[in-house]
């Protein structure tokens, strides 16, 4: 969600599984934005999850610190922005939401959406795949997560789950349902 | 309803984190069969003695300032980035973290340490002094500490009679199962040079394993070194494929009835082939190998183990389990994390979820609780 001009206005990026809403939920107050320099993180506790919370730039992200690929800590891995590239001897940074990848295997997730692009047209994998929603404006962007995108960057089988994640005023804010536990079971 | 989060309390430093073996439902034995202590020179120093003292010193030697140039680690210089000791201290070199990250995370039973050495250079001597120093220190400073390790012996391979000496030091310590078998020696595995290790190894109940992976030069028997990790990693099971040809071919088996074999860190799908492939010459060639009393995939699957990590992931995850079967190796694969390298595999995802569940309970426990079970109960009765 964006910093400038959204003052009080609370935005929101979060998971929807259709058919998986619960009844109540949290919001919990992660910090102050003026806790977050830029490129900071903090890890949470909210309902048993861990869940990590960055700010890059003037946005802030918020993941579930658990990598769907074999469950690393994987908001403690290394962000890094997208390297874009038409053909030999161009190249550039993408100045979109970079990529975080698990201290693990490497992983590598879309900060925004939780999808990942490695092994791309693998559909094996016990990927759940999640909406994105941004609030307000009750403007729903579904996420696209079978087709290759303008880019030309295709999803491969993992998306990490995405948490919601606004500013309410001066403080940062995530919310959660604690009925919703999604992916617990074990392989 | 609102409320204030607190920042993940950090435990001895390190970030904390959901327990991602949280939830580990049936309680089934686990045995994890590939862990790396990571020792340093000053683990090394005060038990060299002199002059190997000073020459260890000299060499600035030990993994901590390793660096391969062969092929660069494309990942966190090869280790998982958490696995980094709070307030400074490479990954595994820290017995409270490893507690932490394997042993508590994931309730493991059993797990057995493999110090790895990489490259000995040097004469016997040295070499003899350096394997006791390390095996000293592993007992010392990681076996005392948890009744839950097992320990791997560190021998000078290439001379025999030194590696046996060290083999029945610790024949009587139940703290340790099992006697590394080099990946760089300089003689076939199956060379009669070798066999009072193999000796020695079968009289004390010890499993001979074999852990390859960064060797000197890497040549593993080839023509030169590979130009990528990629090539390294994926690899790993090629030598070990020559081992057990070696071993068979030679009439170990025939000579030490009793002797096991721990392939770790080789991978799993291509033992089914092998022997195959074995059978089929054996067929048309049997008598060029007269030492052969049996088919070579019977040997094979009466003194063969092989671990998990790093685990196949076909596109369609049953052929892992198809392949086990195939090779009819679904008693002899034993689960193993490598913690705390990159590819650590996890116990709760590594093996795929259409696994029937009675390969994944042996896979996760039982297997190598009977490969190891005679060196386990010494343990119990000491």
């Amino acid at each position: 969600m964006a910093l400038s001009g959204s003052g009080g206005h609370a935005v929101r990026v979060g998971p929807a599984r259709p058919g998986h809403v619960s009844g109540e939920r949290m919001k919990v107050v992660v910090g102050k934005v003026s806790d977050f320099k830029n490129g900071d993180r903090k890890i949470i506790d909210v309902n048993g999850k861990s869940i990590g919370v960055f700010r890059v730039d003037d946005e802030f992200y918020a993941l579930r610190n658990r990598c769907p690929h074999q469950f690393g800590p994987l908001c403690v891995g290394t962000l890094a922005p997208r390297a874009l590239s038409s053909g030999p001897g161009d190249m550039r940074m993408d100045s979109g939401p970079p990529l975080i990848a698990c201290p693990w295997h490497g992983w590598e997730y879309d900060l925004a959406t939780g999808q990942s692009f490695m092994g791309p047209g693998h559909g094996n994998a016990p990927a759940l795949s999640y909406d994105v929603n941004v609030l307000p404006g009750a403007e729903i962007v579904k996420g696209e997560v079978s087709q290759a995108r303008p880019d030309g960057r295709v999803p491969g089988p993992y998306v990490a789950e995405t948490i919601a994640v606004s500013v309410e005023q001066d403080y940062v804010v995530v919310e959660d349902s604690p009925t919703r536990r999604g992916n617990e079971a074990l392989a | 309803m609102t409320v204030t989060a607190h920042e993940a309390a950090t435990e001895q430093g390190t970030v904390a984190r959901e327990r991602s073996g949280a939830g580990r439902r049936a309680r089934t034995l686990l045995v994890d069969v590939d862990v790396h202590p990571l020792f340093l020179p000053r683990d090394i120093l005060p038990r060299l003695p002199e002059p190997w003292r000073t020459r260890y010193a000299n060499e600035n030697s030990g993994r901590g300032t390793r660096v391969v140039r062969d092929y660069p680690r494309w990942r966190n210089g090869g280790f998982r980035i958490d696995a980094a000791v709070p307030g400074g201290g490479p990954a595994g070199s820290d017995l409270d973290l490893m507690r932490t990250q394997l042993l508590a995370e994931y309730d493991t039973d059993i797990a057995i340490l493999i110090p790895l050495t990489f490259g000995f250079g040097g004469p016997a001597a040295y070499k003899a002094a350096l394997c006791r120093a390390i095996n000293d220190w592993l007992a010392e400073e990681w076996l005392d500490r948890d009744p839950r390790l097992r320990g791997s012996i560190n021998v000078p391979f290439d001379s025999p009679d030194l590696a046996v000496a060290e083999i029945e030091r610790f024949a009587d310590d139940p703290r340790f199962v099992q006697v590394m078998v080099r990946g760089d020696t300089e003689s076939e595995w199956g060379d009669r040079k070798y066999w009072p290790i193999y000796r020695a190894c079968e009289a004390a109940d010890f499993v001979a394993m074999c852990h390859v992976g960064g060797e000197p030069g890497n040549r593993y028997r080839g023509s030169g070194a590979p130009s990528y990790y990629l090539e390294q990693h994926v690899w790993l099971h090629m030598p070990v494929e020559r081992l057990a040809m070696s071993l068979i071919s030679e009439g170990v088996f025939d000579e030490f009835p009793r002797l096991q074999v721990a392939l770790v860190e080789a991978c799993l799908t291509w033992s089914g082939p092998l022997q195959w492939a074995m059978d089929a010459a054996y067929a048309v060639a049997g008598n060029d190998a007269p030492r052969l009393r049996k088919l070579p995939s019977e040997y094979f699957r009466e003194h063969f183990w092989l671990s998990t990590q790093p685990i196949e992931e076909p596109d369609n995850p049953r052929h892992l389990a198809q392949s086990i079967e195939f090779a009819r190796m679904t008693d002899r694969v034993m689960f193993s994390s490598d913690y705390p390298h990159w590819d650590f595999d996890s116990p709760v995802k590594a093996l795929p979820a259409a696994m029937p569940a009675e390969m994944r309970r042996k896979i996760m426990g039982e297997n190598a609780a009977r490969l190891y079970a005679a060196r386990l109960g010494r343990g119990q009765a000491g």
